[in-house]
């Protein structure tokens, strides 16, 4: 079954009143398996964050259609989703704990008892649970990410979206972001991220969608895409220029 | 209508830390310093300029609040992007663009509330009900400011909304000096376009209570109820309208 189904996606900006618009996506079309980790690829500026906003309606495509679940998005689908933004700016004047308070509040309403448990269950899995009463503004950048991974998690997403997740992080941050992932893909989540990070690709996801200026050049599965290349690096430089033509 | 109340929490807290908030608030603390002083240099009128000095304290600081903090509440939201992740949960945008606005206007009733508590007692606690009154007048105004400068932030650049609130504000207030010239100029075009305005803009003269007449002279309730209903049908509308602009606003931060 498909979490997501992506139908043939355009999108076009205006970069002023008089100014004729810039077309960045080109019939975008991809499907994300359900329990399978999805890779999304692409150099930058070449679609990928577009893509991702036009899914969930931050951004509205002049064509096309996302489904989730074979249905539009709606309230209740949105429950069952977690998303991370690229490089999110959080209110710093709230502690961690007080964040994921604010974004159990959105969701659906349940006990204080229910929210301490997931809350606590979170701030242990991104490994934060020392920083529980700390205040945002004094978090690194890797720990804001990882704040953000466990905001995204709290309500057991049955998907999760990520913007870049690992980009900007040191080491140990990409090592511990990427623990988080391979920890819930492993529990059967059904995973959606982008990069240009392409080890981590390599590492983590099942499927690969690859975009290039705008277009799909390739959706399938990650060995497919790999044959007969050394790494997936290697095979991104040759597809990539192969597919494009 | 609980996750707009908790969209209206949090934008109180995030706009009470702002420091153009703390400016307006000194402001209003130095005139209101600055009405006591003149209010002593007076022979027989010092409680008559305290209150105009005070009440006229009050407007300007509420005007500037909603209009620099109501110009950039959703602008500071897309481009910081923040949005996105309250978004991503299930929240309509109405929600969210209503719980923006109450924040806005939870802070605007504290601050304006305080700041009167403040007269009545150093005025010598006159006439509580036309001390509201007053509060209500001035806060009506700037709700309407408000909901015009959070429509126009919806469309263009925080500056621009600004200045049109400002534009706004000063026409509204105008509306029968206007008319008043245009019938003596007896210019035709004159007349027109300040008829237009006239049906277009919300009449603020008639809002007109921050004196120390209105403390003497009280207004009747249903004088308040009639300014109430008004406020409200200009405010929903506003409301309404950018809402409209907002459903469908692509939530890219300005280059």
């Amino acid at each position: 079954m498909d979490a997501v189904r992506v139908q043939n996606l355009s999108k076009s900006f205006s970069s002023g009143a008089f100014r004729k618009p810039t077309q960045v996506l080109f019939d975008v079309s991809f499907n994300l398996i359900q329990g399978r980790t999805t890779g999304f690829i692409g150099g930058n500026g070449q679609g990928k964050t577009t893509t991702l906003k036009c899914i969930l309606e931050f951004v509205f495509p002049d064509k096309g259609e996302v489904l989730f679940w074979e249905k539009n998005l709606s309230k209740e689908s949105r429950l069952k989703i977690g998303y991370l933004p690229e490089r999110p700016y959080f209110y710093g004047y709230l502690t961690a704990f007080e964040f994921l308070k604010l974004h159990w509040d959105l969701g659906k309403s349940s006990s204080s008892k229910e929210f301490k448990e997931s809350a606590d269950q979170a701030l242990q899995r991104v490994d934060l649970s020392v920083a529980r009463d700390l205040k945002l503004s004094q978090f690194s950048k890797g720990m804001l990410q990882r704040i953000g991974l466990a905001q995204a998690l709290l309500h057991k997403p049955e998907l999760l979206i990520l913007d870049e997740p690992v980009s900007g992080l040191d080491p140990d941050g990409r090592w511990i972001v990427k623990e988080i992932l391979h920890e819930q893909k492993k529990m059967g989540m059904t995973l959606f991220f982008s990069s240009h990070l392409l080890q981590d690709m390599d590492d983590l996801c099942d499927d690969l969608v690859v975009i290039d200026h705008g277009r799909i050049i390739f959706t399938g599965p990650t060995a497919e895409f790999k044959k007969n290349h050394r790494d997936l690096e290697a095979a991104f430089q040759a597809n990539r220029k192969r597919l494009s033509k | 209508m609980k996750r707009t109340w908790v969209i209206a929490r949090n934008t109180f807290k995030e706009l009470i830390r702002e420091k153009i908030f703390f400016v307006f608030a000194a402001v209003a603390c130095l005139i209101f310093l600055l009405a006591l002083l003149l209010g002593q240099l007076s022979f027989s009128e010092q409680n008559k300029i305290f209150l105009d000095v005070s009440f006229f304290a009050i407007e300007m600081t509420m005007l500037g609040l909603s209009l620099f903090l109501g110009g950039s509440l959703l602008r500071r939201e897309v481009d910081r992007q923040t949005c996105l992740l309250i978004l991503a949960r299930p929240i309509s945008r109405f929600e969210f663009l209503l719980g923006q606005l109450l924040g806005l206007v939870l802070l605007q009733i504290i601050f304006g509330i305080l700041l009167h508590i403040l007269i009545w007692c150093s005025s010598g606690f006159g006439s509580g009900w036309a001390h509201f009154c007053v509060f209500l007048s001035i806060f009506y105004k700037s709700l309407m400011v408000q909901c015009f400068v959070l429509l126009l932030s919806t469309s263009v650049r925080s500056s621009l909304a600004i200045s049109a609130g400002l534009v706004f504000y000063l026409l509204s207030n105008a509306l029968n000096d206007l008319s008043f010239a245009a019938k003596k100029s007896k210019d035709e075009f004159f007349i027109l376009i300040t008829n237009i305005m006239g049906v277009c803009l919300p009449h603020f003269d008639q809002l007109n209570l921050k004196t120390s007449w209105t403390i003497e002279n009280p207004p009747h309730a249903d004088q308040i109820l009639f300014f109430t209903l008004q406020t409200s049908l200009w405010s929903i509308f506003l409301f309404l309208l950018a809402y409209i602009f907002w459903r469908k606003k692509d939530l890219v931060p300005t280059n």
